[in-house]
Order: C-alpha cells, then structure tokens, then sequence
C-alpha cells in the first residue's frame, strides 16, 4: 500500500491511496467466493453456480463491494501510518476496482490541528467571592411559600389572582345565544379569562353577585352569531378562591423535610451558595479557556466547527421547544443568529481540542474507580439506583460523555492549580 | 437461408448444461423448425469454432387451461453442439 498525503490547508489533507494489484485480486477472489455460496441463479442449485455465471451476474456488485472493502481496511491503516487523526468523515474520490490492475482513490479529509502548547498552567482568572445574602434567602422563601400556595374558597371582595367560577348568557335583545352562554367557567382574575370585560366585571364582586355588561364585537369577528353586534352578558359569581399562601413556621418547614425554619433557612442558604459556587467555577472556567485559546491559537477543520453548531443550533432550537427560549430570538435563517452561534461554535470546538491537547500532554487519565464514583453520583443525584443508570449508560453508549466530562474536570484542576 | 441469429436462440444456463461444456459440448435453445445441418452451420458462422456433431430434441408445450379453454405452451428445440477437440465457446465473459 503507497500512501501519499498532501496538504490542502493546516487541517484538511489529500490522502491518495494506491492498493496494489495482488491485494485487489485477493479482495475480489474472496467476495466471489463469498458470493458463490450465496447465490441463487434460475436453472443451478445453491451454491452450485459456476464461478463464471457467479462473476457475469453480480460483477458490478462485485466491484462496488471490493472497493468499499478495500477502502475500508486501507483508510484506518494509512491514517495511523501517516499518524492523522481525522475529525470527519473521507470524502472520497474513487477510480474503478479492475481485476489484475493496482485500486487506487483519494481521500480529503479534515485533521485535528496539531497543538503545540505553550501556556496553560496557572492562567490568572479572576476570582470572586461568593456569598448567599439574606435578602436573597428572603426571595427564596418567599418563592417557595408562593409554589406551595392552595386556593381555598372566599367570600372576600375578589381581587387579582383570584380565581373566579361564574354563569354566564350571552344576550341580544333579550334572545340567549345558548353557543356563549356557559355554566361553570372558570377564569384567573390576571389576564385569564376569554374576554377582560369579564375580569372588570367580577372585580371587587363577592359570590353569589351578579353582573352584566355590554361588548360590541367587530364586523370580522370570527363568531358569525355575534359579529357586528352588540351583545349583553349577564354573569352570575358562583364562587371565587383566593390564593392562601402558607405561613413560614416550623410545620412548613416539616413539610419541606426540614427540622424547623431555622433548619430550612440554612439549608436554602446553602442551595443559593451551592448554585452561585457552581455558575462561578463555570465562569472561571470559560475565561480561563478564553485565555489559553488566546495563548495558544491554531486552526480548525471547518467539519468540526459545523459539529459544534449543529449541536448548539439543535439545543437551541430544543429550548424553543421547550418554551425556554423565546422564539422571537432565535431566527435561525438569520444571519446574526448564525454569527452568534457561529463564534460559540468556534470556540467550544477549541476548547474541546485544547483540553484534550493538555489532558494527553499532562497525561491525565480517567479510572474505571473515577468512573464509578461518577455513576454512584449521578445515581445519588437522580435518586435511582447504580444499576439502573449504568444500564442506561452502556445502552446509550454515553459512557464517553462522562468520561469526557471527568476528565475535563481533571484538566481544569491542573489549569486553575 | 436464415442467419445464425434466427437459428441460435439462447445459451441453455443449468447447471447440466455448464457440466457439458467440460466435455466440449454446447447446449443451445434454438429455432424448433431448424434442422442439425443449419444449427451445425450456425454455431460454426458464430463462433468461429469446428462442429463435429448435433444432437437435437424437440419440447412440447405443457397443456394449460383457463377454465374450459386449453392451450399450449410453444415447442422449443434444445441443440447438444460437439465441437471438435480443443475448440471451446466462452459463454460467461468475465468481469
């Protein structure tokens, strides 16, 4: 096998390949012979056809599959011998498989850039202090008060965030439209209901009031019965609930699973250190990478670039989904939002590379005990049990994200000191 | 006078008929109203090779009916060519 390589840019290379004659005539006698059992042709028994019938019949098959045998077993070898490390898939340029004559193809393919690492230990990052304020445990409180909050029945004047059970009709000219009347409707005095007319009506009303008030719908309404029309609604309150909020002693505190207020309070104070440590170690870690991809710049194959985006467009595009993002920011035909995440790309797709670059410079590897221990958390963390999430690791073939993600961690401790 | 491609039909593809080629001889599908004289003239014009001796045999058509209709499927004639020793046709060409 020749193998020549030439350079196209830094990351992406031509690999030509020449595989020669007896090695192709080797392939091509091994498919017809595999073929030779298979094959079934009209008027011969299985496996009993000729070799000559065998090779007329299936011969471009033959061919087609010999090349792609023969590319599959030299393209892994000639790339370790030329130690390139691809981060794409070959495109190829293939010349036809012909018995007795050398196969030869190209193959372009983008190369992880070589690194050459000057320096990373001990960047000087920004360190700052962390602190969970009262004011904050407050709010936290507050919230959880708010999240645990029951609606219970009022005979109160109803006020916002209320909410309100009513009967309506809808009349004109004293004629009930039975298609918007309802019994039982029930609406959130917040912007909740079908109509605001009736969220000004039940305002400051108690149940068992009743109401009523006039609305003009327009000429393009989409409801014909009352397009154009002005319409009385007579409403009657059946009942109205009020938002109860529980109070902050110690049996609310019990039903979080704490001793008692105090017991809750540190233990919320904790959670806000917890979160604000997590999201500055992250910050820490970004500005860190910043600087060493300053420190040390090199190129990067345009496939993997794309990698990144599609990933990070696709988690977008997930969060819009989810109703986390707002649609309106992400307009992915656009082109601020291709620059946006383009740069994203960019620079996680080095990051990535440099952090692998120091991992295999500092040799840090990742035991199957790290391993373990990683799995034990993630088990703890989504309270099911150890065997379930390394099923669900060895299914998913996930395991390497973790791994990886361990031994990130590992790299930035060498990084931070 | 018919050319030999009106005489010769088709090649007999079985696993008998490859089994005969070992011994020199050929099996064709050819015309049921052509004789051994013509089929022999035949394989000689085509193929460029000497004939020493045809044998022939004639397959009725199998009686099939469609209902009350019955029919039958066409006559074919099956040529047993000899060639002379040495001589061979290639039937199969290669890839």
């Amino acid at each position: 096998m020749k193998v020549e390589v030439s350079e196209i840019t830094p990351v992406r290379k031509k690999v030509a390949i020449e595989i020669p004659s007896e090695k192709v005539d080797e392939a091509i006698n091994m498919t017809v012979d595999a073929l030779l059992a298979e094959a079934e042709v009209e008027g011969f028994r299985k496996g009993h056809v000729p070799r000559e019938v065998v090779v007329q019949r299936y011969g471009k098959k033959i061919l087609d599959q010999v090349a792609s045998t023969l590319i599959e077993e030299s393209y892994p070898a000639a790339m370790q011998e030329q130690k390139l490390v691809p981060t794409s898939k070959p495109e190829l340029d293939t010349t036809e498989v012909k018995e007795g004559e050398a196969f030869t193809y190209s193959a372009f393919v983008d190369v992880a850039p070589n690194i050459s690492l000057k320096e990373y230990r001990g960047v000087k990052v920004e360190k700052k202090e962390i602190t969970a304020t009262d004011e904050e445990v407050k709010d936290s409180l507050r919230k959880l008060q708010e999240g645990a909050g029951q609606f219970v029945e009022t005979t109160d004047a109803i006020t916002e965030n209320d909410m309100v059970t009513i009967d309506f009709e809808c009349t004109i000219g004293g004629e009930t439209i039975p298609g918007n009347s309802a019994k039982g409707y029930e609406f959130k005095v917040e912007g909740g209901a079908r109509f605001p007319e009736f969220e000004d009506a039940v305002m400051g009303k108690k149940t068992g009031d009743s109401a009523s008030f006039k609305k003009s719908f327009p000429e393009h309404y989409h409801d014909k019965a009352v397009s154009g029309k002005e319409v009385e609604f007579n409403l009657k309150i059946v009942s109205a609930k009020a938002k109860v909020d529980p109070e902050l002693n110690d049996e609310f505190a019990r039903d979080l699973g704490c001793e008692n207020v105090a017991d809750l309070k540190s233990q919320v104070k904790k959670q806000i250190y917890y979160g604000k440590e997590r999201a500055e170690k992250d910050r820490q870690k970004s500005e860190a990478i910043t600087k060493i991809i300053k420190e040390n710049p090199f190129d990067i194959p345009e496939s993997m670039v794309d990698k990144y985006y599609k990933q990070i467009a696709s988690s977008v595009l997930e969060g819009v989904r989810r109703g986390v993002a707002n649609p309106r920011d992400v307009n992915v035909s656009s082109d601020e939002f291709k620059t946006r995440y383009f740069d994203m790309a960019i620079n996680q797709a080095k990051g990535d590379l440099i952090l692998g670059a120091i991992a295999k410079k500092e040799n840090v590897k990742v035991t199957e005990h790290e391993l373990k221990q990683a799995v034990e958390g993630l088990a703890a963390s989504r309270g099911e049990s150890v065997e379930n999430i390394q099923e669900m690791l060895d299914k998913e073939g996930v395991a390497d994200v973790l791994r990886e993600g361990i031994m990130k961690e590992k790299v930035f401790d060498i990084i931070l000191g | 006078m018919k050319e030999f491609y009106q005489i010769i039909q088709k090649p007999v593809v079985t696993e008998k008929a490859t089994e005969r080629s070992s011994i020199g001889q050929y099996v064709f599908w050819v015309d049921p109203k052509s004789n051994k004289k013509q089929i022999k003239e035949a394989v000689e014009e085509a193929f460029s090779v000497k004939v020493t001796s045809v044998n022939t045999n004639r397959l009725f058509g199998k009686i099939k009916r469609m209902g009350r209709h019955a029919g039958r499927r066409a006559l074919r004639k099956k040529a047993y060519v000899t060639l002379k020793e040495g001589d061979s046709i290639k039937i199969f060409e290669g890839v």
